[in-house]
């Protein structure tokens, strides 16, 4: 057996319990799909539906969203109150490999994601793809970055579930309505829009639809997108130093 | 041989100092219960010594390694029980088994033999979460055995189990036990210091109070039972 083999073991078994935990895996993978299909459906009936395709890249970033944020934010903060990471990092492997199964799953159900919702919009309602995929995904793999920074930065500051359900549930409403998947953020007010660009997940959506539509993304969502990171690693610097193991 | 050695060690959360000047030494083969009311420090010292938090003074050794130096070697060759469980609720327990022993390198037959020994098979596709309390405790203990540590810690192992299932747990416990392994324990549980520990360490206010064989210390102090013992240390009683 290779020196870090147990690292395939721990992937395997990262998969087999998230699909196995029932409120997790069916929302992320078919209630985003679902409601595209309604939306892309009614859209259909009105219009030219090829100008509902910004769509597909917003609704990828929410199920990476609801992958890397509800679903491995929220486990991070229950395998702590379990005393899972204890036990695992007295083992013979430490923090990194239980951060690294994260970025593993992160990266693998967001990709699954974004397929599900390339097939739907283009074998469903003959969406065009970008022609622009390949420097589309790469950046879609940058935002799976960030979304776990965050995911991790924040759910760190918790120690039980208690605590930590209904901050995910308000983040969720928050990215869900201020991130302009709901309504157009032109037509909130324009107090209601400083809520908009506080929210990191509507930058992403910004650049995601930018480059998607290959064009240069606006300069003010890439300066967003830094912040949220320079932010995110102060605050785990912080929480390094609380740490002891 | 001296499995475990602390000397003068102190720590403290802030300004709150939780251990203060604790030196103690741990024989090979021997059962050392810990107690102490809540918050006096005995999973904190628990805890130094499984690698999981620093110390602000003093001097630890397990195993012959300096901590927290060779924290590795001794994490490659400790066994433990949380009192959290820290394991997975969705995943079975022979996935569990499977998991934890590739940490260690261990093959199947290992896991064959640990299965044996704590009769676990009419458990292994039964996912963790749905096990009762003695057999979620059984199987930790078996986790925690898989590699033969030599030294084990146990965290109130048998918090919220049935007399029945407490009784299990520690027949285990004293199986491994005969092999000469060290076993550390903390308790709520006077009764089990007095039945199964050679050695208990009472801790008060972060400090070592007492530290002797029950039957020695109930003589010394002319008691019939080990609670009476640690009520005239802990309240003055």
């Amino acid at each position: 057996m290779g020196k870090y083999s147990f690292f395939k073991k721990q992937v395997k078994y990262d998969f087999l319990i998230f699909f196995r935990e029932p409120l997790f895996a069916f929302p992320i993978l078919f209630i985003p799909a679902f409601f595209f299909i309604v939306f892309t459906s009614m859209y259909a009936s009105y219009g030219d539906v090829r100008s509902f395709q910004q769509y597909v890249p917003i609704y990828s970033i929410l199920i990476s969203f609801l992958t890397i944020f509800f679903n491995i934010g929220m486990q991070s903060v229950s395998d702590r109150e379990l005393g899972v990471y204890k036990r695992i990092i007295i083992s013979p492997t430490n923090i990194y490999f239980i951060v690294a199964t994260y970025i593993v799953r992160g990266v693998v159900i967001s990709f699954v994601g974004l397929i599900e919702m390339l097939l739907i919009a283009n074998l469903g309602f003959g969406i065009p793809i970008s022609d622009n995929l390949f420097v589309f995904m790469l950046v879609f793999v940058i935002m799976i970055g960030i979304m776990l920074l965050m995911s991790l930065t924040l759910h760190g500051f918790f120690k039980n579930s208690r605590q930590v359900v209904p901050f995910t549930v308000l983040v969720f409403q928050y990215v869900l309505f201020a991130s302009g998947l709901m309504f157009p953020i032109e037509r909130l007010s324009k107090a209601l829009q400083y809520f908009v660009f506080a929210n990191p997940v509507y930058h992403m959506d910004r650049v995601a639809i930018s480059i998607w539509e290959n064009k240069v993304p606006n300069m003010a969502n890439i300066l967003a997108l830094v912040a949220t990171i320079v932010i995110c690693i102060l605050l785990l610097l912080v929480q390094k130093n609380r740490q002891e193991y | 041989m001296k499995i475990v050695k602390v000397k003068n060690l102190y720590k403290s959360y802030g300004s709150n100092k939780v251990l203060k000047d604790v030196s103690f030494e741990i024989e090979e083969g021997e059962i050392v219960g810990i107690v102490g009311p809540n918050g006096t420090g005995k999973t904190t010292l628990l805890e130094i010594l499984m690698t999981l938090r620093k110390y602000d003074e003093g001097e630890v050794e397990v195993l012959g390694a300096t901590l927290p130096e060779k924290a590795d070697f001794v994490r490659s060759q400790i066994g433990v029980i949380f009192q959290e469980g820290g394991m997975y609720a969705y995943i079975k327990v022979k996935e569990a088994l499977d998991l934890f022993a590739s940490f260690y390198s261990l093959g199947k037959d290992r896991i064959d033999e640990i299965v044996e020994e704590f009769e676990l098979h009419q458990y292994l596709n039964v996912k963790f979460h749905k096990l009762s309390g003695g057999w979620k405790q059984r199987c930790l203990l078996a986790i925690a055995f898989l590699h033969n540590p030599k030294l084990i810690f146990l965290d109130e192992p048998t918090t919220g189990l049935d007399p029945k299932a407490t009784q299990i747990l520690w027949n285990k416990i004293k199986g491994i036990k005969d092999d000469n392994r060290t076993i550390l324990l903390t308790t709520h549980s006077m009764e089990e210091i007095d039945q199964y520990c050679d050695r208990v360490i009472i801790l008060k206010d972060g400090m070592i109070v007492a530290d002797d064989n029950p039957e020695n210390l109930k003589m010394k102090l002319d008691k019939r039972y080990f609670n009476e013992v640690y009520f005239s240390y802990v309240e003055g009683v």
